[in-house]
């Protein structure tokens, strides 16, 4: 007895969603057929095409919600998205260009059948990807950042560096020797005598990486190594004057680094390292 | 090759060196070809010579050491001790582009 009144209101139940969809499809055949009767179109795209989904799932989810209680899905959304696919864009094929129009009507028909699929699309992947490349959310996230340092008045050393992590692309050539340090790769003075030595000092500059342009010519190139000499110039000139400010003349073990950094390598690091030291004058 | 002595080491056994002027540096790129890149790569895989490649960078290192020369040469150095020659690739996603850098100190030595 139970058992028969549960089929009973399952098939009942069944009925009802095919009738909500049944009669959403219907409306959006309708309309759809009199967009196209009246032609009523622009730039030679038939609203249908974008309105018909959405009219179908409008009447589908208004009789869900007054007989069965609860929507459907629109399911007839989807079926005329189907529809007014093979219909609009293969038996009529009004030969639509690539254009702006087409493409917009496209995400709206997307949109109508898919409705979930395409606002995460365009709201995670788009939005998103707009946000990473413009670093709209980065820049957000330093400006915070820097008003709650003001705020509590928080300084640290690394924000002590930043002089460090920028270069004038434009500085004149400037003759490393005549700094008024001695700069020796080598571990050994000869016959100049070591007074005192003043630990390891390091001095780092990143510059951006112009390599995705490099191959295309040889002049932007040499503008490339240009820019990796005046930065490894100003390295060494940043280097001479932390040396100096701790009273040193003289840097031994001088060596070079040159590293790509970056999230897509799109940043090269020059670190110049060496021993300090204080020679006899 | 060339009248500057060049050496890897600290300091010259047998000789006087009477003044260091400082550091002196060279550097050279060698930009990538993908096509080129990617034969060097399908011949490396064969067991190959990647021969053409292997003269680009020898051109790019010597490039580099010529112009660490002249530099010495202008401070009328006769010799560069402590030489550093290093390769490094500097390509981010768009491939590689090798920088080939020589330095060392330059010296006057008897």
């Amino acid at each position: 007895m139970n058992l028969n009144n549960t089929n009973k209101k399952e098939i009942k139940e069944i009925l009802t969603v095919s009738f909500c969809i049944a009669i959403g499809t219907l409306s959006g055949v309708l309309s759809l057929a009199l967009f196209y009767y009246y032609d009523i179109a622009i730039f030679s795209y038939n609203l249908g095409l974008i309105l018909s989904p959405l009219l179908a799932g409008y009447v589908e989810t208004y009789f869900a919600k007054k007989i069965h209680g609860k929507t459907t899905g629109a399911v007839s959304a989807f079926i005329l998205f189907i529809i007014t696919v093979v219909y609009g864009f293969i038996l009529v094929n009004t030969g639509l260009g690539f254009n702006f129009v087409t493409i917009g009507s496209a995400a709206f028909i997307l949109q109508a059948a898919f409705p979930i699929l395409a606002e995460y699309f365009l709201v995670v992947f788009i939005f998103g990807l707009i946000a990473y490349l413009t670093g709209f959310f980065k820049k957000i996230l330093f400006y915070i950042k820097n008003r709650v340092c003001k705020l509590i008045n928080y300084t640290s050393k690394n924000l002590n560096h930043e002089k460090n992590l920028t270069y004038d692309p434009h500085i004149e050539h400037v003759d490393i020797n005549d700094l008024g340090i001695l700069f020796l790769t080598t571990t050994h003075t000869g016959k100049n005598k070591i007074m005192n030595y003043k630990g390891i000092f390091e001095s780092k500059i990143i510059i951006h990486n112009t390599k995705k342009f490099v191959t295309k010519s040889p002049n932007n190139s040499q503008k490339f190594l240009d820019n990796l000499k005046k930065a490894t110039e100003q390295s060494i000139i940043n280097l001479s004057i932390d040396l100096k400010e701790n009273n040193c003349n003289g840097l031994l073990d001088l060596t070079i680094e040159y590293d790509t950094v970056g999230n897509f390598g799109d940043a090269n690091q020059i670190i110049v390292r060496g021993t300090g030291i204080e020679l006899k004058t | 090759m060339n009248d500057i002595l060049l050496s890897s080491t600290n300091t010259l056994d047998n000789k006087e060196i009477f003044k260091y002027y400082g550091l002196v540096t060279g550097e050279s790129l060698l930009g990538s070809n993908v096509y080129k890149d990617l034969f060097s790569g399908v011949r490396d895989v064969v067991g190959g010579r990647t021969s053409k490649y292997e003269k680009e960078i020898q051109k790019a290192r010597n490039l580099a050491i010529e112009s660490m020369i002249n530099k010495a040469k202008e401070l009328n150095a006769n010799g560069i001790i402590g030489i550093k020659i290093s390769y490094n690739n500097l390509g981010g996603t768009m491939g590689n582009t090798i920088l080939v850098t020589a330095y060392g100190t330059a010296i006057s030595f008897k």
